[in-house]
């Protein structure tokens, strides 16, 4: 054996996954779990569960500027600054430093990004619900996009599958807008969140407030426990990285699994450039591979199936990126759709106000948690001058010494009356689908490169008009739901200034569909024209729903890595 | 992909519902220019400035039977927030202010006519944000942009108070009661007379 074929076995596994976030951490779970000896591959560098969380523990007095953000940092973190609070001192070493990592906007884009082991699972907001069945067949009804080439029915077990074992606390509603599924005991709503329940449920029929189904353990089970995970303690400073693994992040949860099974090896630091494809044998053998921290320092990793999980643009960059004779406009481009129909949730819009009453009532702990409506616009009997609907998240609290700064006075007596708790107060957030819309997209410049010699990406995409109309009714019916539950002083409020990116949920770009003519990806997340890769990130999404896509991205992952798995034994990959 | 949506408003929330307007605006529209940064990274207090910012806050957030304003250093706070965190033209506002406390020679007067003097001041910020609110508005009516002029003094000086010393040891243990792990959630629980709020 000569020393390049030797060199080449040792960078040969059964499966290579890019990316170490959400999506990523599943694939390499299932995939190790099933036997297969997994690379896994993470751009940034490594973040160690507890150890590394290094701002977890701090008291706010300890951050050099209180969390605020400072001048350096705003330039710094540009995009993140847009976010309002993403590049706060409390958690900013987990986001990306915008200026060392840039990207070109021709429409405004919002790109908050988490370069690191366990990306933006770490980060995330943790609401977790279901697709419904009519969430998958819109496009098709609506003749928007493209058809789903799945249903919900292909799906629900694998959101059973992924429920249990992240650990999602919920309460069941039996509502088929937003399906129940393995829930942990639910969380608390507060005093004037209950109030604000029945009375927004008694007078107005169809809409329901529940408490958010969010990835905590509220009541740990022997296989969270074994992976040494805990109950959730209520500190609410979740994005700093939990040292009790509460919430479920690739740290917490599936990189433990997988390493449990001795068929992991994690290498950070590694920036996938392109997959390397046989036009010869029609598949792809590999992936390419620059050292982040010397970019002269290029590898080659070979495996028989490859999945793409470095989120929805860098995975789409990969593609955009891997051009071969067969696939001369980047792998599975065939339809043109690579990089086209960018989504995300808007947001930005509803009404709050001030809660009377309840003055000798208050609450003990931070519930890293909010209340939801579900979905109930264009459901059922209800037709609106737009399509698709809007979620709202929000909730109820009471002010603190905040208010302090619009109350005229000072001295003692100010003092004394800022430091008790103040009035209540309710908001109610929109949360809104956006349809797809081919004309927003990205694309790579032909001559900017990143520091890497990567090209630089180029957004191109806004909200349509069928946002903008569902945007009225997300603000005129929070402020409804608000005047129905008694609360006063209502604000509503349409921040007409927000740009897509800004929920941090990208979707699209490698759509799945029925056909390499309309997608970039088959009903099981393979590439068209190279079916041993799999992308099962935000890229892959036909159309955006209006919840929370991570749960999503779980089930739609483990699915793939199960029919991957299925595929190798039949020898068909 | 997090429930944090709807930033400000969410913010605002958890600040405690009204999270002070213009330096909400300093904190969340656009970016310094590195030239304007470098300029602002030049500011400083004279010592004088410095005891007499100590002194305002002191009497904005007086020590009583909990620590006050000087105990939590917050004049040093508020120097080191103004020189890394504000614009220029609020650094410069804020100088402003502080000069005509100097002019009326604020350090040597009495209590009582310290007290008053800060009045006038929050009646003279309170006056200027409610003409800014005015001109902000009419700009937009007239789609025109309107340049934000820098916060007016004694609004930033009672922002940065607050801030400085309810996120201070002392503000955050003693004036505040904080649980750094409460473990679990009560939604609805009995609020005890005279019991402080949590600090977060």
């Amino acid at each position: 054996m000569n020393l390049n074929t030797k060199a080449k076995q040792q960078a040969t596994y059964d499966a290579i996954v890019v990316g170490s976030g959400i999506s990523g951490g599943w694939a390499a779970k299932e995939l190790a779990e099933k036997g297969l000896k997994v690379l896994m591959l993470e751009r940034g560098r490594d973040i160690k569960h507890v150890v590394d969380y290094k701002t977890a523990t701090l008291g706010q007095w300890e951050f050099e500027h209180r969390g605020r953000v400072d001048t350096m940092a705003r330039e710094e973190y540009w995009a993140n600054f847009r976010t309002g609070y993403t590049a706060n001192e409390e958690h900013r070493y987990l986001f990306e430093n915008d200026k060392e990592n840039p990207y070109l906007e021709t429409r405004r884009f919002d790109w908050i990004r988490g370069y690191h082991v366990g990306g933006r699972s770490l980060l995330w907001g943790r609401q977790s619900y279901r697709w419904n069945e009519a969430d998958f067949e819109a496009n098709a009804k609506e003749g928007l996009g493209t058809d789903w080439p799945i249903r919900y029915k292909d799906l629900a077990p694998w959101y059973d599958y992924v429920e249990k074992f992240a650990g999602i606390s919920g309460s069941k509603e039996g509502l088929d807008v937003l399906p129940d599924g393995q829930f942990l005991p639910p969380m608390q709503m507060n005093c004037a969140e209950t109030k604000a329940k029945q009375d927004i449920e008694s007078k107005f029929a169809g809409r329901k407030v529940i408490i958010g189904r969010v990835a905590h353990l509220t009541q740990p089970q022997d296989f969270h426990t074994e992976l040494g995970r805990a109950a959730c303690q209520f500190r609410n400073m979740c994005m700093r990285g939990c040292p009790y693994g509460a919430y479920f992040s690739t740290q917490s949860a599936t990189l433990p699994a997988a390493q449990k099974t001795g068929n992991l090896t994690l290498i950070p630091d590694s920036i996938v450039s392109e997959v390397i494809f046989d036009d010869k044998a029609g598949k792809a053998t590999g992936v390419r591979v620059i050292n982040q921290n010397d970019p002269g320092d290029v590898k080659e990793y070979f495996a028989k199936v490859i999945f793409l999980n470095a989120s929805a643009i860098p995975s789409t960059t990969i593609l955009m990126s891997s051009k071969s004779d067969r696939h001369p406009n980047g792998l599975g481009n065939e339809s043109d759709q690579l990089g086209r129909n960018i989504m995300d949730h808007h947001l930005g819009v509803g009404a709050n106000g001030v809660v009377e009453g309840f003055e000798d009532k208050y609450y003990f702990g931070r519930r890293a948690n909010g209340i939801y409506v579900p979905r109930y616009r264009n459901w059922g009997n209800d037709k609106r001058d737009y399509v698709r609907g809007f979620g709202y998240q929000g909730g109820g609290g009471r002010q603190s010494w905040g208010r302090g700064a619009d109350m005229p006075g000072f001295g003692a007596a100010f003092k004394e009356e800022i430091s008790q708790p103040g009035t209540w107060t309710m908001n109610l957030g929109g949360f809104g689908e956006m349809i797809p819309d081919p004309n927003n997209r990205f694309t790579l410049s032909p001559d900017q490169k990143d520091k890497w010699g990567m090209p630089l990406v180029v957004f191109d995409a806004a909200y349509g008009e069928n946002e903008k109309k569902m945007r009225v009714d997300m603000m005129n019916d929070a402020a409804e739901m608000l005047e129905a539950a008694g609360v006063k002083n209502i604000n509503r409020y349409n921040d007409t200034e927000k740009s897509p990116g800004i929920g941090i949920h990208e979707m699209g770009t490698a759509r799945m569909g029925t056909d390499a003519k309309n997608s970039v990806l088959n009903k099981n997340n393979q590439v068209w024209g190279a079916e041993n890769v799999y992308v099962t990130d935000g890229a892959c999404m036909t159309s955006a729903s209006c919840v929370n896509p991570s749960l999503t991205y779980m089930a739609l992952t483990a699915r793939a890595a199960d029919h991957a798995v299925n595929e190798l034994k039949k020898q068909n990959l | 992909m997090m429930n944090r949506r709807d930033a400000l408003a969410r913010v605002a929330l958890l600040m405690g519902g009204t999270l002070a307007a213009p330096t909400m605006v300093a904190f969340l529209e656009g970016c310094k220019t590195s030239n304007d940064a470098a300029n602002t990274a030049n500011f400083a207090f004279s010592q004088d400035q410095l005891n007499l910012v100590s002194e305002v806050a002191e009497i904005i957030i007086p020590k009583t039977d909990t620590p006050g304003a000087k105990d939590a250093k917050v004049g040093d706070f508020v120097q080191k927030m103004l020189k890394d965190c504000y614009y220029e033209k609020d650094q410069q506002s804020f100088m402003a202010g502080l000069e005509k406390l100097e002019e009326k020679n604020f350090m040597k007067v009495t209590p009582g006519e310290q007290t008053a003097l800060l009045a006038a001041a929050e009646q003279e910020s309170t006056e200027e944000l409610k003409r800014i609110g005015e001109e902000r508005s009419n700009a937009k009516n007239a789609g025109q942009t309107y340049q934000e002029p820098g916060v007016p003094f004694f609004r930033l000086m009672k922002e940065l108070t607050l801030l400085g010393y309810f996120t201070s040891e002392q503000g955050f243990q003693q004036a505040l009661v904080y649980v750094p792990v409460p473990g679990r959630y009560d939604g609805c629980i009995d609020l005890e007379p005279g019991q402080k709020a949590w600090a977060l």
